[in-house]
């Protein structure tokens, strides 16, 4: 089954557990890059509200300052509260680290980020072979 | 004053965070293959996996769709309001009815701390 540990995963050096780490894509369709990472942080049990609190402000202009330095591209809050969701502009899984542990929150020990590398959605690939004649 | 010139750290701006409802407008779903999904079994399902994708992109339910380099899932950004009707619309998929890929599902909204920078523009 599909054994992504909730915990382990989100970790910040923690090999990602995937359920078949021994699947291999099928052959016939082309390989893809890697264009951006997703980043998925989380509040650590360090981030009370009294404790995030006066770090806040600077996290947010951190946060403002790597989207208009085009390094944060998209930015979501996880409406749970349970932390932010980010889309990076880097194919370097150690860039998106080392900027992610630059921000406050980071820096305080209150947050933890998974970043998982995305790339074009690569089963299209499936639709490019040519039609069927007749 | 000094409250003034403290206003960057302080901490009473923060609980006004709380007046401000943090809509979830998309839900990220994270899909991994699962043991049942192994290379020879996976691949006949593939073509038709990728068919009812683009179908659920066309009909404006997945918004944006990524591919995992590393783990040989995928990752769609779905435009749901609820982790209920995403889950409907992705247990659907071939790979989903066949119990090769599972979905971990995050609800996301606007990034709710920016309302920090809303207060008034300072006077010069």
């Amino acid at each position: 089954m599909g054994t992504r540990q909730g915990d382990s995963r989100l970790s910040d050096d923690a090999n990602r557990t995937v359920g078949a780490t021994d699947t291999k894509p099928p052959p016939n369709v082309a390989d893809v890059p890697t264009t951006k990472m997703l980043a998925i942080g989380r509040l650590t049990e360090a981030a009370t509200p009294e404790a995030r609190g006066p770090i806040m402000p600077a996290e947010v202009r951190a946060t403002v300052r790597l989207h208009l330095a085009g390094k944060v591209d998209q930015w979501f809050f996880r409406t749970d509260g349970s932390g932010v969701v980010f889309h990076i502009n880097t194919t370097d899984p150690a860039e998106a680290r080392s900027l992610l542990d630059r921000l406050p929150l980071r820096m305080a020990g209150m947050m933890e980020f998974e970043l998982i590398p995305l790339g074009p959605l690569r089963a299209l690939g499936f639709l490019l072979t040519e039609p069927a004649a007749g | 004053m000094t409250q003034r010139v403290m206003r960057g750290a302080d901490v009473a701006i923060y609980p006004a965070l709380a007046a401000f409802a943090a809509p979830t407008t998309k839900i990220l779903a994270i899909g991994n293959v699962t043991a049942k999904g192994a290379p020879d079994a996976i691949g006949a399902v593939l073509p038709f996996e990728v068919r009812a994708t683009v179908r659920l992109h066309l009909a404006g339910k997945i918004d944006q769709w990524f591919f995992q380099n590393d783990a040989y899932g995928v990752v769609f950004i779905m435009n749901c309001d609820t982790v209920e009707e995403a889950h409907e619309l992705l247990e659907k998929l071939p790979l989903g009815v066949a119990g090769m890929m599972e979905f971990e599902l995050i609800p996301l909204g606007p990034l709710k701390p920016l309302a920090m920078l809303l207060g008034e523009p300072p006077r010069s």
